[in-house]
């Protein structure tokens, strides 16, 4: 018998449905290859409907060069491209596309259309592929250019259809995409329809800055131009005070190519230097023209993804022509604050600037897992927290020594960093609601030093009398507008009031959130915010929820919602940076509401509290000690960072040399 | 440069000028005051932090013109620490000022004066002449609504209209608004400005100097106001002080807007009374929401407050209501802030559903309303 063979060429259908598995993703994914297309094929209008989110249908109709016949059977064939002929056209290559890949996995997972017509063809032709079986070509009437229609996507692979999103949401993101590309072609005219209505236009022009200004009208941008060696650089940004969290608003070009890479966000945000509050990016567009040798294409199956020659000349390009053209930029003359205000509100540490380049990339975190997707910030030795299973250590009379970060006790500490590596980092407290304690429970008992905190405290003595909890700390006075200084029986106790206050507002939000009774301030004048088509569908699917929690809103339009009331325990907030940051975390959390409550929480609570910066009158503050009492972990803002630090007598002591 | 003058007159021109200096700006300059003597005897005073800027002018024996740039903070400290009497302050080369009185004297670093940025100048500016009293009333009646959020500069600022023969204030923090009216001579012009709380509170400091100042004729303390244009800067006048500021570059919320024209109902309370009730209740809420409930019947308005780790509090007033019954609730803070500014002996409370939007205002008159957006408890 002859061996059967066990390694053959996949058929063609099987083949195009593996390589749509990467081309093709979502709807957006399609208009994204279409539009290319489009593009490449010389057009000066694109129209894009979509229809049912684009999962029903999607069509984009061009004006470029067409195509007979022959070329429409071919276009569909895997691996057929126009754009190159041999591996060495790869670099530099002008066009979009490249690889032939596009049009045969679309057309493996929906029911494509095309209808062409050649420039100088006297009639057109038409292409149907359903499902991936061999193209059906016939004569058709039409105007020169191209309409490629997709009907019914994913309608033969239903695991990827469950997949995908409400049409909402899926449509939105098809805007969104057209929208990012729509941005470096200032030379093409772009119409989008939604379900029948012209949701966005965008004439031409000669200069990209008035793209950019079309797009984002809202916002005042810098025109910010310049040339480092062979890198130009033009970026049209927002002021910083504009900024999100997280770059999805700040649309990367190389070579006219949409990226999302890191080492350039990092290069924006750097040229912000301290003005710009970690974690978050400006508004606008930013495009990098490189000689086309320096820059690989072929890196990613969506080409979303690019690589340098020199990674280091390009991220000082950018950061430099940024930094050095944004002082004249109509934001800094507006009225704003000084550099000082802005750089005293910056949080301290490396890690927490990491924590914003790392969270900015919603997809890669949406893969991680949501421990790994929130780094903890790693600030100064702390000491190792109780267990969280143990009672006695967050029972009643709680000692602040369970809380405090210390000063590293001599000069030249041994090996700070290594302590702090065996410190477990307190369980972040979003486990479960904790009950209201009742009367009885508050009691502050004295506590003996004793127990595993004890034990694991680095050195012996603790700065702080056991039985002292905040309340019982004698407030001293604000410093620098930033921290309340507090004497306690062991030593002088700071706090951070903005991640005190944080801890408290958040743990007052998971309470009335808890127990179903958010107080709301409606709004005297609702605030309108502008944000992406895709934002604005993220926040109607969660609207309940998010009303839930005390946040309501009503769309406006396609990419305006207006905030018409917030949490009671919020009113120091403006909604609108209330609304983008709770739309990132969102966006970051994987769109699982339940999972992102007490993240969302959190973020409403950093902006509801008190800030640095801000004076604090000495009853509020004796205030926020008190509330801190009656809050489990208080010694952490909901983000992790440490709220209280000591210095002991015996260290003051010494440090002064008595 | 080189003047003489009393001790007096010297702090009394610093202590005006230099709490606008920016202590903490990158620029150093900007920490400086500006003093530039002129041959003519009169001796200019400049600070600014590129929002404000206050300049004054004083009289003093000048021996030799010229400018120059002094921190703020040094200089006001050194001249305050001289013996009364006759002052002297000479500049050397570099900059190097010698300020002396009687035996006592201090040597301070300057900056050469035209260092100092260039400040705006009322120059041809039309400016109209206003009462300080009823501009100090403006601001008690609606500073407290404006927004203390810097990021919001449209929020964070005061709207000053002048209309025909009034002179109009207009605050919001998106919460709640506060609109307050004079009538006044001298208006002819009508003009929007919207400037910032800075601005304010420094205008606030300035109308109170005014009226603190004894006048011979016993006529009213002025004010003049004038914008170079919509876009500002705006003046401030009174004698021998200017102060000018940016105007904020954003636009107001539509105000009329958000003023219910027409209630279902309205009760009639005594202002101390009810104040007196919400500070009280309000204690239990103080360190949440500050969330008040009114149940208001014909006869009587309850005041009751809840907080779920503290307990409730409740007070009961007399209220003479129109209309049906209501139970709203508010953040006592909004209703404390208003009442407390206002003086009269009772107030009017229109309301509509508890959703709507709320109006204070002193009963029988019309020059002053505040509007607070209801709180759902
Ligand atoms: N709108 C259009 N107008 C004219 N020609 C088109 C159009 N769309 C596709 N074509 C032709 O069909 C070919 C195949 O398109 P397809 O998108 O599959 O591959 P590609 O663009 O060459 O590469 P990539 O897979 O990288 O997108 C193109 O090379 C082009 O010649
Ligand atoms: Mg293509």
């Amino acid at each position: 018998m002859p061996p059967v063979a066990v390694i053959a060429l996949l058929a063609a259908d099987v083949a195009n449905q593996i390589a749509a598995g990467e081309v093709v993703e979502r709807p957006a994914s399609v208009v994204k290859e279409l539009v290319e297309n489009a593009l490449d094929a010389g057009a000066e209008t694109v129209t894009v409907s979509i229809d049912g989110g684009g999962l029903a249908r999607l069509a984009v109709t061009d004006d470029g060069a067409g195509m007979g016949p022959d070329d429409l059977a071919m276009a569909v064939v895997r691996h057929a491209t126009s754009k190159i002929r041999s591996a060495d056209d790869l670099i530099g290559v002008a066009t979009y596309g490249f690889r032939g890949e596009a049009l045969p996995s679309i057309g493996s997972v929906s029911r494509l259309r095309m209808v062409s017509r050649a420039r100088g063809a006297l009639e057109g032709a038409e292409c149907l592929v359903e499902g991936g079986a061999p193209a059906v070509v016939k004569a058709a009437g039409c105007a020169v250019g191209t309409t490629v229609s997709v009907e019914d996507l994913f309608f033969n692979t239903p695991a990827r259809r469950k997949f995908m999103r409400t049409p909402p949401t899926e449509g939105a993101a098809c805007v969104e995409t057209v929208v990012r590309m729509a941005l470096s072609r200032p030379d093409v005219r772009f119409v989008i329809r939604r379900d029948g209505k012209v949701v966005r236009e965008f004439l031409r022009h000669p200069d990209v800055a008035a793209r950019v200004r079309e797009v984002w009208p809202d916002e005042t941008l810098a025109d910010l131009r310049g040339a480092r060696g062979a890198v130009r650089v033009t970026a049209l940004l927002g002021a910083p005070e504009r900024a999100r969290t997280g770059a999805s608003h700040l649309a990367l070009y190389v070579n006219g190519r949409h990226v999302k890479d890191k080492v350039l966000m990092r290069a924006v945000a750097q040229a912000y230097g301290s003005t710009l509050d970690a974690g978050r990016y400006p508004v606008g567009a930013v495009f990098v023209q490189v000689p086309p040798e320096e820059v690989d294409v072929n890196v990613h199956p969506q080409k979303s993804e690019v690589r340098f020659q020199s990674q280091g000349q390009i991220f000082e390009a950018v950061m430099t022509v940024i930094r050095d053209s944004a002082a004249n930029a109509p934001w800094t003359r507006a009225v704003t604050r000084p550099d000082a205000f802005w750089s005293e509100r910056l949080p301290q540490g490396p890690a927490l600037e990491a924590r914003g380049a790392a969270s900015t990339t919603a997809d890669a975190e949406r893969d991680a897992s949501p421990g790994a997707a929130e780094p903890r910030p790693s600030p100064a030795p702390m000491v190792p927290l109780p267990e969280r299973a143990d009672p006695g250590a967050l029972g009643v009379g709680r000692a602040l020594t369970a809380f405090v970060t210390e000063l590293p006790e001599t000069e030249a500490p041994q090996d700070p960093w290594g302590r702090l590596k065996q410190a477990p980092y307190p369980p972040m407290p979003y486990a479960e609601v904790s009950p209201p304690r009742g009367g009885a429970s508050r009691s502050s008992e004295p506590v003996r030093d004793e127990g595993p905190h004890a034990e694991a405290a680095p050195r012996g003595d603790s700065g702080l009398s056991a039985s002292s909890t905040f309340s019982g700390l004698h407030y001293v006075g604000q410093v620098r507008k930033m921290y309340l200084v507090c004497e306690g029986e062991g030593g002088v106790v700071i706090l951070d009031q903005h991640a005190a206050a944080e801890r408290v507002t958040f743990e007052r939000l998971r309470k009335s959130f808890a127990a179903r009774s958010v107080a709301m301030q409606p709004l005297l004048v609702p605030e309108r915010v502008e944000l992406g088509a895709d934002e604005v569908a993220l926040l109607e699917e969660h609207s309940a929820a998010l009303l839930r929690i005390g946040v309501e809103l009503s769309t406006l339009g396609p990419t305006t919602v207006a905030v018409r009331a917030v949490p009671a325990l919020l009113t120091r907030a403006d909604p609108r940076r209330l609304v983008r940051d709770l739309v990132a975390e969102l966006s970051r959390q994987g769109y699982d509401f339940s999972r992102a409550v007490d993240l969302v929480l959190a973020t409403m609570a950093c902006h509801g509290s008190l800030r640095g910066g801000e004076a604090v009158a000495d009853d509020e503050a004796r205030a926020l000690l008190r509330a801190l009492d009656t809050v489990d972990f208080a010694g952490h803002c909901p983000h992790g960072r440490p709220v209280v630090f000591s210095l002991r007598w015996g260290e003051l002591e010494r440090k002064v040399g008595r | 440069m080189e003047f003489v003058v009393n001790k007096r007159e010297f702090v009394k021109a610093l202590s005006r000028v230099q709490s606008v200096a920016d202590k903490r700006s990158p620029m150093p300059i900007l920490t400086n005051v500006l003093i530039r003597a002129e041959a003519s005897g009169a001796v200019h005073f400049a600070a600014t932090d590129l929002l404000l800027a206050v300049t004054g002018t004083m009289r003093a024996d000048v021996k030799k013109a010229g400018s120059v740039a002094l921190p703020a903070r040094h200089i006001f400290d050194t001249v305050k620490a001289l013996p009364e009497g006759e002052v002297t302050l000479t500049v050397e080369k570099n900059f190097q000022a010698r300020i002396k009185g009687a035996r006592r004297r201090f040597d301070l670093a300057g900056a050469p004066g035209e260092d100092f940025p260039s400040l705006p100048e009322v120059g041809n500016v039309p400016m109209m002449s206003l009462p300080a009293e009823d501009i100090a009333e403006l601001i008690a009646l609606t500073s407290f609504s404006m927004s203390t959020d810097d990021t919001r500069p449209h929020l964070a600022a005061a709207l000053f209209e002048t209309h025909r023969a009034m002179l109009r204030m207009v605050t919001t923090d998106g919460h709640r608004l506060s609109k307050a009216e004079r009538s006044v001579s001298g208006v002819q012009t009508g003009s929007k400005l919207l400037i910032p709380a800075k601005a304010i509170h420094e205008l606030r400091r300035l109308v109170d100097e005014a009226r603190s100042e004894k006048r011979e004729d016993g006529s009213p303390a002025m004010i003049s106001l004038g914008a170079a244009s919509s876009q500002g800067p705006v003046f401030f006048q009174r004698d021998g002080m200017t102060m000018s500021s940016k105007l904020v570059d954003a636009a107001f919320p539509s105000y009329e807007q958000v003023i219910p024209t027409s209630t279902d109902r309205s009760v009639r309370v005594s202002r101390q009374a009810l104040l007196e009730a919400l500070r009280a209740v309000s204690l239990v809420s103080a360190d949440r929401t500050f969330g008040v409930k009114l149940s208001i019947t014909p006869g009587r308005m309850v005041i009751t407050s809840e907080n779920p780790e503290i307990g409730a509090g409740m007070d009961e007033i007399d209220a003479t209501l129109t209309g049906p019954d209501v139970v709203i609730g508010f953040n006592s803070k909004y209703v404390i802030d208003v009442l407390s500014s206002l003086s009269c002996d009772e107030v009017v409370l229109d309301l509509s559903g508890e959703l709507d939007p709320g109006v204070v205002r002193p009963e029988g008159r019309t020059d002053y309303i505040g509007v607070i957006m209801p709180m759902r408890i």
